[in-house]
């Protein structure tokens, strides 16, 4: 079963890397090949969830534990989001410029971790660690489209009056893409509070204590402010457009930082779940 | 002079801005404390006083601008004609129709009091012209009340928790009994309202215990611990250690190791001296842990250097332990007096050997013991309600999407023209859809002779 995950997987990479080539080839060269990278992306949507599927079954519980499993089903459920949004959104097609590249490099960085199937114990395994988890990527996958759409915000901004077929035919006009840009990071940022709260009453209950100033927990908590200065910008100082899609990107970094960086660091009790060798 | 003094302080205190400086100094307070390790140094952000004075500033901030929040969207009423911002949603449309336009306004209103939106009207004097305010869903406004409501109870039950919370490490040897006082606890921390005669004085005896060290944590397979008082007489617990709870008190297991029986006789088999010594547990790396410690008994100026070695296997000359549950359990044993080395070997359990012509160390057994933490917080009864009241908050703010519109019906030669703006705080995307949907809903309601497009 493991050969056909490793399989699967890189089945799946060599999709992103090739929707990745075409959507930045699509970008630079004025190409109007979009749909077909989108096309190429839901290809590779398709064995990756046999592969985080097959893992699954394997080691008995959910793609949550070692830095591995962690990247894999993150960029999973980015690049799925991704996709569910060109359904609603059919505009948002060169998101994918930033979007897919990102979670690209996030999977590789995975792959060159241990794939060494590790298991909990009993006393770890309660639905809190589920919904903690569930919305650690949901946010995850929002907050990553939110900051794609304020990269294009500035693109699209820059470029003004000049700028070219793709920005206009595949993407909103500025304001809307500010608008959704707001949107998505203020829904990752519901999702963020809900993973403390989850993640909270789940410590509360193995451990005795909601909160530990855990060097994890704390990152976590540090994206959570950040976000909730950037709705508070946004609402108290009218940080709109140009302003507010440069602090979403500046952030996005800490972001990555406490769902991928820490664990490198420090030594924590997510370090348990985090196993990078 | 002074009293605007103090009125430009107050309001800047209950201000966004105000909130805003607050979050900021504290992320980059957190910020510090992250980057700075914590532990084992003086100087400890997460519980300094200035971190706590932050926290309540916060906490009166967020509860004045709620306050102030409550106030106005209280205000805000349906029923009364309101302006709306010169940025809302635009147009216009003329309707053809016999009717007045007074009829036609009322008819208009009709239309959006059955879509379920509030309404009022009111004719312009000197002017044929009828204005008509219609709004809906303004309980999103609740939603970010609620969610700083549910902030002020989270932080409000950490403040109280942490004043008179209580938590405390014992150790317990299988066999023996805690009870639940000060001086039994081997370590402990109050906040600043617990008092020493709050605690429970409980008994806890540890009966039995199956545990071992699982990827660097210790995993318990079955344990049985006796609870007895006062008040609930005897309670027995039999479980893997999860979920402990006894009188608003949880129980958690913190680390495990051995206690090997050292029982020095006489050569008349007398007792000496005799201890279960309790081991130390040393976490290494998630698949190596070490059981060593060291014993001074100074009534027989004996040093006593121990290591368990639960799953005793050899390497060459090299004797190590395989793991640590205890399979073949092996005690290694250096005992010197002063510095001569009187024993340097390993013991199973029964063993028994001459250290000198009138002393003897005998080793019957060894038990596991335990280390507990017992906690006393009431703060999650407030934080978690919070969390979801919190969510719930969030929930309204999201799903509720506050709508208001002016509509203005003049009277001109074919009918009416009806003037329509719509304006929303949030999501205006999605509001500009619903403008639309509601203007083209009109128009088809109304016969439609023209209209100018969105401005």
């Amino acid at each position: 079963m493991y050969r056909w995950e490793v399989i699967l997987l890189w089945v799946s990479v060599s999709f992103y890397v090739t929707a990745s080539v075409l959507y930045v080839f699509s970008f630079i060269f004025r190409k109007d090949w979009y749909g077909k990278a989108s096309l190429v992306t839901f290809s590779g949507i398709v064995p990756h969830t046999v592969s985080i599927v097959l893992r699954w079954i394997e080691s008995g519980h959910g793609p949550y534990v070692t830095f591995y499993e962690v990247t894999i089903s993150d960029t999973w459920v980015a690049l799925l989001l991704f996709l569910l949004v060109q359904f609603k959104y059919k505009k948002l097609e060169l998101l994918g410029v930033f979007v897919v590249p990102v979670s690209f490099l996030l999977i590789g960085l995975g792959v060159m971790s241990s794939a060494q199937i590790y298991h909990t114990p009993a006393s770890f395994q309660t639905y809190w660690l589920f919904v903690h988890i569930i919305f650690a990527k949901l946010a995850f996958g929002s907050i990553l489209l939110g900051t794609g759409l304020s990269v294009f915000y500035l693109i699209k901004e820059k470029k003004g009056q000049f700028a070219h077929q793709a920005l206009n035919k595949h993407l909103p006009d500025l304001d809307t893409i500010d608008e959704l840009g707001y949107r998505f990071i203020a829904f990752g940022f519901l999702h963020l509070g809900i993973m403390i709260a989850a993640g909270s009453i789940w410590a509360n209950k193995a451990w005795g204590r909601y909160w530990g100033w855990d060097p994890v927990e704390t990152w976590s908590l540090i994206s959570w402010l950040i976000y909730g200065l950037y709705l508070h910008l946004r609402l108290t100082w009218g940080w709109r457009g140009r302003k507010s899609a440069w602090y979403a990107i500046a952030v996005f970094a800490i972001m990555l930082f406490s769902i991928f960086g820490v664990v490198y660091l420090y030594h924590s009790v997510h370090s348990y779940y985090l196993k990078l060798s | 002079m002074k009293s605007k003094w103090i009125t430009e302080f107050w309001r800047f205190f209950q201000s966004r801005k105000f909130a805003l400086i607050i979050l900021t100094v504290l992320l980059i307070l957190i910020v510090a404390g992250v980057l700075v390790p914590q532990k084992n140094v003086d100087y400890k952000i997460f519980s300094a006083w200035y971190f706590y004075l932050l926290g309540i500033l916060l906490f009166i901030n967020t509860l004045l601008c709620n306050l102030k929040q409550v106030q106005r969207v209280s205000k805000i009423s349906g029923y009364k004609i309101f302006t709306l911002p010169p940025n809302a949603f635009q147009t216009s449309f003329d309707i053809t129709s016999a009717m007045d336009y007074a009829a036609l306004a009322e008819r208009i209103s009709q239309t959006f009091t059955s879509w379920g939106y509030q309404t009022a009207k009111k004719q312009i004097p000197d002017q044929e012209t009828v204005k008509i305010s219609a709004q809906k869903g303004q309980g999103g406004r609740w939603g970010v009340i609620v969610f700083h409501l549910s902030f002020l109870i989270i932080l409000g039950s950490v403040f109280y928790g942490n004043l008179t919370k209580m938590e405390g490490i014992t150790y317990v040897g299988v066999g023996q009994t805690f009870t639940e006082r000060e001086q039994d606890y081997f370590k402990i921390t109050r906040g600043l309202l617990f008092r020493e005669n709050q605690h429970l004085n409980f008994q806890m005896t540890l009966n039995r215990v199956k545990a071992r060290y699982s990827q660097g944590y210790p995993d318990v397979d079955n344990l049985t611990l006796v609870f007895r008082d006062q008040v609930k007489g005897t309670t027995y617990y039999q479980g893997n250690g999860e979920n402990i709870a006894y009188r608003g008190m949880r129980i958690f297991i913190d680390n495990m190791g051995f206690a090997p029986a050292l029982v020095f006789t006489d050569d008349r088999n007398q007792l000496i001296y005799g201890t279960f010594k309790k081991i130390q547990t040393e976490f290494h790396s998630e698949n190596r842990v070490t059981f060593e410690d060291q014993l001074d008994i100074q009534s027989l100026n004996l040093k006593v250097f121990l290591k368990f070695l639960p799953d005793a296997a050899k390497k060459g000359d090299k004797v190590y332990s395989k793991s640590s549950q205890p399979k073949n359990p092996l005690l290694y044993l250096r005992i010197l007096s002063g510095n001569r080395k009187l024993f340097d070997g390993t013991l199973k359990t029964g063993a028994k050997v001459k250290l000198g012509d009138n002393l003897f160390l005998n080793y019957p057994e060894y038990r596991h013991w335990v280390s507990f933490r017992l906690v006393r917080d009431v703060s999650p009864a407030g934080i978690f309600p919070g969390f979801f009241i919190g969510i719930g908050g969030l929930a309204i703010y999201y799903l509720r999407l506050p709508s208001r519109f002016l509509i203005s019906v003049e009277k001109n030669e074919k009918g009416a023209t009806v003037k329509i703006a719509g304006y929303t705080d949030k999501f205006k995307e999605v509001f500009k859809k619903k403008f639309e949907h509601i203007v083209k809903k009109l128009q088809q309601e109304y016969e439609e002779t023209g209209r100018e497009g969105i401005v």
